[in-house]
């Protein structure tokens, strides 16, 4: 090991917000920008650019990374013109890896690299990280469960949209009919064998722990480390109203969030006596299958309580969380950690959720919001019916919320991950040296 | 110098005959070259017609060396004198204005010798030689050099002398009636494909309506001129087609077997495509022929249209396979085999020095299996030491090939070598081509679809063998993709009313723990897909037998002539990994396959398996034998 002052994290993810707004490119870039303030810490941040998501791709002859602005810290990597296995989650051409990561990684060198997700880059990354760094460390966030099923990652049985608790071979070709349970076989082992060389998984939930523990990841290393938050500004104040009717969505708008459910749920109450408002605030519905954004758009017409926002950035969330009284967060599969929760959290708004996974681990039923059988429109409907219908109940819950995990907590959780590894390294090439 | 080959030993000197006295002499008339080193001359002797010619002899005169002389008396109708045909073989052939020596014939009444003649001025063409010597003979006599000029021409194969010969048999041969098929003649003769199975192995499937006399003669004529009777071996079947067209006219009489298979032999090398003539003779003594389609000369269709002809008649023990479809898929295979070898042989990486393994796993089609199973080797050390040869059976994608290889050993790091081979050639050929290369003791064969299930089997699988001095193949055990047993160990099976030995795998589909399939223990036979046996006893095995088709029964064929030698094979469950053996539907070929395989098997090993099973269990017996029953006295109150 050469610098023993300064840690160099790098930070790899499959998205820049500037280029497609989402979750977890916006978290990658918060904790990339939280270690920017630390002392002894060099961060690094490479994302993948170019299409499908980015309208510009590789413009230089000769290189396939570029920097993100004017900043020496943030960079593109393109895989324009290479071929991307999505089964199995690689770049079919492994010369991608060898020449192009390589060079990178080694004109970088950093201490630790820290992946937040490979899709689109693919996992044999690992491997050549373990190749072009030998000493780096590791780590890498499970953000939902790609590595374990090919059905982006939900683990929602497609066609049925029945939740699936485990995967198997016959299980995922039954999802899949046109992929054979042996390809499934060897796309577990492909991805299995590159996560064997990552030294730390970051897991911000223990629902997707203990998922990833019974797959097979041995659990020493697995750790929970919540998500943290840069929020800044005061919390956004309450309207003043007696009833607790005004509903907020906020998200991607696309399915498996489990906007179907919302809409549905707000049709039944159309109907009712409480006049329950919802305000649906989310992006990148154009990016949605077309029978999808008819419906969002028809149910919005149709419905007189509710209205269609669009997307936001993170310093408008006080403006738009203000005339909010309920946060819903009614996602068809098992969720994380959703950052609207700590969101809705900050801002001192109950929340409204799904009764699985990570939702129903950060939000406790009765205590700091509800929860709804997931997928039921009913079951929502009449969740929201009852939180409409009680202040109480909501000043209740609002007394409920714990405070919210800071980023800096996060970034020094993420730090004492590193650093231990970083210990061991040094272990073990003293016994080696000596 | 003498140099005639025929002729008697050496020693003799040149120019120095036994025998009487040269009294005559003949004259050489025209010369034409068959081949590049055959050549054909006519001579004409002032004998008389009773004179017989009992052979030839050369006298080179530092000119070609000459052998093989041959000759045939061939009577002209002008009464002073006779022609002789004689061909001979030279070494190379001689510029044109050499002098090459003198031509000797022997006869009853002396020695001849031509008068000393350049061969070269006599040089024409074949049918101004044959048309000049042809006046006016009969049929037979046509026939008969005909047959001359074949026997000059049994080995070895060349194009220029087909041809040669094909140009002497348009003009020599004598032309039937061609068949014409019409639903109202008693007489009728198709071919609808001939297979080249090598250039002296063929094989025919035509039909012969023979209405109104039965068959005498069917005769294959060779574009070569080469004549093979068919009558007495072909077989006769029934066809639908024919006695549709055939029962309108002719009613009843029109159900009867008249499609015919054959496989056959030729003495003279055929090698044209187009000129193959069948000849057909009745009782009534009716003649007629029929030009045979251009020859299929592609291994893959004949192996193909050879195996499909095997429904005509499941008796295993039947002419058509025995005589027929088995002789004929065994040259073929043969014929596959001898032309295909390593077209490149590359290392990828820095090999270990000494390796103590050598692991061959032949690629076919599925080439992405490559990086599956190197991203798994990669976490194992044992695997960096072994001496891995993937061998790409698969030639038209070598280009492709040979960067992804290159890619993958710079990511994966696992040194390991690249075999192509110049065609693609079956598994058997593939594993035996890739084991001639190998540089350690122990060979491991492993499949492309087979993944370790955890590191440091490959040193458990040696250990193992190590352990039993009489071991032959070592086999392990083998998962599916859901954890059930797919391999542990083989064992050969007959169903009622079948006499044809089928391979069983123990305990196939029970989960991997089943207890019975956790014990080390001797078993008939283990499979190829992942089987540890020494290099040097797979070597002087001869390796995979190439006669199987497409990649079956190949392991306990090796497994039975291990066991004949005295060799155990052995069953270890300590080593698993996953053979992702996939559930393809099976279409009609792959099914004839199997059951040629199957019966092909059988042939080959039916005592020795009977004597084998009579030594351990078939799968649905118990491993090992119940515990004995706990006595009453346990049932207490």
């Amino acid at each position: 090991m050469k610098r023993a002052e300064r840690m160099k994290v790098l930070f790899i993810c499959h998205g820049h917000p500037s280029i497609r707004p989402g979750g977890t490119e916006g978290y990658a870039l918060e904790v990339f920008n939280a270690f920017r303030q630390r002392a002894g810490v060099d961060a690094l941040f490479l994302a993948k650019g170019g299409q499908p998501m980015a309208r510009s791709g590789n413009v230089h002859l000769g290189t396939f990374i570029a920097p993100v602005d004017d900043d020496p810290s943030e960079y593109l990597v393109f895989t324009d013109g290479y071929d991307y296995d999505w089964l199995n989650g690689s770049v079919r051409n492994l010369d991608f890896y060898t020449k192009h990561i390589h060079d990178f990684l080694v004109a970088v060198d950093p201490d630790v690299v820290h992946v937040q997700h490979t899709q689109s880059l693919g996992y044999p990354i690992l491997r050549e990280i373990r190749n072009s760094v030998p000493d780096a460390a590791i780590v890498y966030t499970l953000h939902e469960f790609l590595p374990i099923c090919h059905n982006s990652g939900q683990m929602v049985r497609p066609e049925t949209s029945e939740l699936c608790t485990h995967a198997s071979p016959r299980r995922c070709h039954e999802c899949f009919p046109a992929i054979t349970p042996q390809d499934f076989f060897l796309r577990q082992r492909f991805i299995q064998a590159h996560l064997s060389l990552v030294d730390a998984f970051v897991a911000p939930s223990h629902f997707l722990l203990e998922r990833y523990a019974r797959w097979g990841i041995p659990r020493e290393r697995l750790h929970f480390v919540e998500n943290g938050r840069a929020l800044s500004g005061p919390p956004a104040p309450t309207a003043s109203r007696a009833n607790r009717n005004h509903f907020g969505f906020f998200g991607q708008l696309n399915p498996n969030k489990g906007v179907s459910v919302l809409l549905a749920a707000m049709r039944l109450l159309a109907s009712g006596d409480s006049r329950i408002r919802l305000a649906l605030h989310g992006a990148n519905l154009e990016l949605q299958q077309r029978e999808f954004q008819q419906f969002v758009t028809a149910s919005v017409d149709e419905l007189a309580d509710v209205t269609l926002h669009g997307a936001y950035q993170p310093e408008d969330m006080a403006q738009r969380m203000a005339p909010i009284d309920w946060v819903v967060v009614p996602s068809i599969w098992w969720e994380n950690s959703p950052l609207v929760i700590q969101e809705a959290f900050f801002h001192g708004r109950p929340v409204i959720c799904s009764d699985i996974g990570g939702m129903a681990e950060k939000v406790t039923d009765g205590v700091n919001g509800l929860h709804f059988r997931a997928g039921d429109a009913a079951s929502l409907a009449s969740v929201m019916r009852r939180a409409a219908s009680s202040p109480t109940l909501w000043n209740r819950l609002r007394r409920g919320i714990k405070g919210v995990a800071t980023i800096e907590d996060h970034v020094a959780s993420l730090e004492r991950i590193y650093q231990s590894i970083l210990a061991v390294r040094r272990a073990e090439e003293v016994v080696h040296a000596g | 110098m003498l140099v005639d080959e025929r002729a008697a030993p050496r020693r003799r000197r040149a120019r120095q005959l036994p025998g009487r006295a040269v009294h005559a002499q003949g004259r050489v008339l025209h010369s034409t070259w068959l081949s590049h080193d055959l050549l054909l001359t006519t001579v004409s002797l002032p004998l008389t017609p009773l004179l017989t010619v009992t052979g030839a002899r050369f006298l080179a005169d530092d000119g070609p060396a000459v052998f093989d002389v041959r000759s045939m008396r061939w009577s002209a109708h002008a009464a002073e004198s006779q022609h002789v045909m004689v061909t001979m073989r030279l070494r190379s052939r001689p510029p044109v204005h050499a002098s090459w020596g003198r031509l000797v014939l022997s006869t009853s009444d002396g020695r001849v010798s031509m008068e000393p003649v350049d061969f070269a001025e006599t040089i024409t063409d074949l049918r101004t030689l044959i048309r000049e010597s042809l006046a006016d003979r009969t049929a037979d006599e046509r026939a008969d050099l005909l047959a001359f000029l074949l026997s000059g021409a049994t080995a070895p194969a060349d194009l220029g002398l087909s041809q040669s010969l094909h140009a002497a048999r348009e003009v020599l041969r004598e032309r039937l009636v061609v068949s014409a098929p019409a639903p109202r003649s008693g007489h009728g003769l198709w071919v609808d494909s001939l297979l080249g199975i090598d250039d002296t192995t063929f094989y025919v499937q035509g039909w012969l309506w023979d209405g109104d006399a039965p068959l005498r003669r069917l005769t294959a004529v060779s574009p070569e001129g080469d004549r093979v009777e068919l009558a007495h071996r072909m077989l006769r079947h029934f066809r639908q087609d024919v006695s549709d067209f055939y029962s309108p006219a002719f009613g009843s009489r029109a159900y009867g077997q008249f499609g015919f298979t054959c496989g056959f032999s030729t003495s003279v090398p055929s090698l044209l495509v187009d000129g193959w003539v069948l000849e057909a003779h009745t009782a009534v003594d009716d003649e007629i022929e029929v030009t045979a389609p251009p020859v299929t000369w592609e291994t893959r269709v004949i192996g193909e249209r050879l195996v499909t002809q095997l429904s005509l008649d499941p008796d295993p023990d039947g002419p058509l396979r025995v005589e027929h479809v088995y002789p004929a898929l065994s040259r073929l295979q043969e014929r596959r085999h001898r032309s295909v070898e390593i077209s490149e042989l590359t290392q990828l990486g820095r090999p270990a020095a000494i390796p103590t393994v050598s692991i061959v796993i032949p690629l076919y089609g599925r080439t992405d299996l490559l990086e599956h199973q190197l991203a798994e080797f990669a976490l194992d050390d044992d695997m960096r030491q072994a001496d891995l040869i993937y061998v790409l059976d698969s030639p038209e994608l070598a280009a492709e090939f040979r960067n992804r290889a290159a890619r993958a050993e710079r990511l994966f790091g696992v040194p390991f070598r690249i075999v192509i081979l110049s065609e693609n050639s079956g598994y058997a050929m593939a594993n035996n081509l890739g084991a001639s290369v190998t540089r350690a003791p122990l060979l491991l064969l492993l499949n492309s679809d087979v993944l370790p299930d955890k590191p440091g089997w490959l040193g458990r699988m040696s250990a193992f063998h190590a352990s039993k001095p009489h071991i032959g193949a070592l086999g392990c055990k083998l998962l599916y993709e859901d954890d059930s047993l797919q391999h542990a160990g083989m064992y050969f099976e007959r169903f009622a009313g079948s006499r044809l030995w089928y391979n069983g795998h123990y305990f196939k589909g029970l989960h991997r723990s089943h207890p019975a399939a956790n014990a080390a223990r001797r078993v008939p036979a283990v499979t190829g897909a992942c089987m540890m046996i020494d290099s040097e006893l797979f070597q002087s095995t001869g390796g995979l037998s190439g006669q199987y088709l497409q990649g079956d029964y190949e392991d306990s064929d090796l497994c039975l002539r291990l066991s004949e030698i005295g060799k155990e094979q052995w069953y270890t469950p300590a080593v698993e990994l996953y053979h992702l053996e996939a559930q393809s539907y099976p279409i009609e070929r792959r099914r004839l396959y199997s059951e040629y395989n199957r019966w092909l098997h059988t042939r080959l090993w039916d005592s020795q398996i009977t004597g084998l099973m009579r030594a351990f269990p078939t799968g649905s017996a118990r491993a090992e034998p119940s515990p004995p029953r706990r006595s009453d006295r346990t049932q207490v109150r």
